[in-house]
């Protein structure tokens, strides 16, 4: 699958986002993931199924002011 | 209650003891639905590592800490930030990054998902070089993130009438710059800060610029609810004794602020009567 993961293209093996957060070796528990500029919840991961071009953005907290 | 405050209250004078029950009342600031009573808010950005920031923060007993959102980075094996921040604080994240009002609701909803707190700073900048906001943007972004449930603080240039739109927009408190992000310039702001706290029934927290205890302390005896610092304590020589220093310097402004009477005067104020030995007369 062609996706576009955080800015960048990539190919992954991944069929669903719950596989692609164990391909990318993502602890899911401080994270937010976007799909198509929809915020999926954690536990529904493994229903959404990629799609070739699909945008998926995983975000967490880091040092701001 | 510690040796020193109970000599205090022993009732030796009437000043005495009024002064003590200010000190020892408890100065708790409601906001965002919550009550706090550290007025120090700290930011956790530049910190030369994540554990010089968690001392820094404990050194201040820091109870509101503020954080961004960004990418994962899938091949750094990073620490995540959550760990190294009391669990006791209050998260607020920041929509840093935004340059409209559409990109900070994305951020904003983007960081209520990751969970445990629904205060948000709204932070739209559009300016590279001054890192100044878009005061119409974020009043925008503030009307519509208050209907959805978030508790709304906006960073803004100071402005009386900007402020009241985005108190009547439903924002929690008021977040006017000190001086541009990280410039270390001090309170520059101080003569439309004061009239915000004058005229704006909400917390005003001055955000942005503050280096010294002393801006710190003046943003805090001009009756300014709280204040947030980050670059002044991340890149410090010694972050965990600045940390602590500035949260010495709150208390300080905070209890002149609720003590004081504070008033100006051109014509001097003996401390002493001027007669009573060498002259009997009034001069």
């Amino acid at each position: 699958m062609l996706i576009k993961f955080n800015g960048t293209l990539e190919e992954v093996e991944a069929k669903s986002l719950a596989d692609l957060v164990k391909e990318k070796n993502i602890n899911c528990a401080r994270v937010v993931i976007e799909h198509n500029l929809n915020i999926i919840d954690k536990d529904k991961l493994a229903d959404v199924t990629l799609q070739d071009n699909d945008v998926i953005e995983v975000l967490s907290f880091i040092g701001g002011g | 209650m510690s040796p020193a405050r109970r000599s205090r209250t022993k009732g030796d004078a009437t000043g005495m003891y009024q002064s003590a029950k200010i000190i020892n009342m408890q100065d708790i600031l409601k906001i965002g639905g919550k009550e706090i009573t550290n007025r120090l808010f700290i930011g956790t950005g530049k910190f030369g590592s994540f554990q010089l920031m968690k001392q820094a923060l404990e050194a201040a007993r820091a109870q509101v800490v503020t954080v961004a959102l960004r990418r994962v980075n899938a091949q750094d094996k990073q620490d995540n930030i959550l760990e190294y921040i009391p669990k006791d604080c209050t998260i607020m994240a920041n929509t840093s990054g935004a340059r409209n009002c559409d990109e900070a609701l994305r951020l904003a909803r983007l960081t209520k998902a990751i969970g445990g707190s629904n205060w948000v700073k709204i932070e739209v900048i559009p300016d590279n070089k001054y890192l100044m906001p878009d005061n119409e943007e974020t009043l925008k972004a503030v009307e519509i993130l208050a209907k959805e449930g978030f508790q709304v603080f906006p960073y803004m240039n100071p402005d009386l009438v900007m402020a009241r739109k985005m108190r009547d927009a439903g924002a929690a408190a008021i977040m006017p710059l000190g001086s541009p992000i990280g410039t270390n310039r001090g309170f520059k702001t101080q003569e439309i800060v004061r009239l915000m706290v004058k005229e704006i029934e909400l917390p005003v927290i001055v955000d942005a610029g503050l280096a010294l205890p002393s801006h710190l302390a003046e943003c805090m005896e001009m009756g300014c609810a709280a204040v947030l610092v980050n670059t002044a304590v991340a890149i410090a020589k010694d972050p965990v004794v600045l940390a602590r220093a500035f949260s010495y310097a709150v208390e300080a402004g905070r209890l002149a602020y609720l003590s004081s009477s504070g008033n100006a005067s051109d014509i001097a104020r003996a401390s002493s009567p001027l007669t009573g030995f060498l002259h009997n007369e009034n001069v």
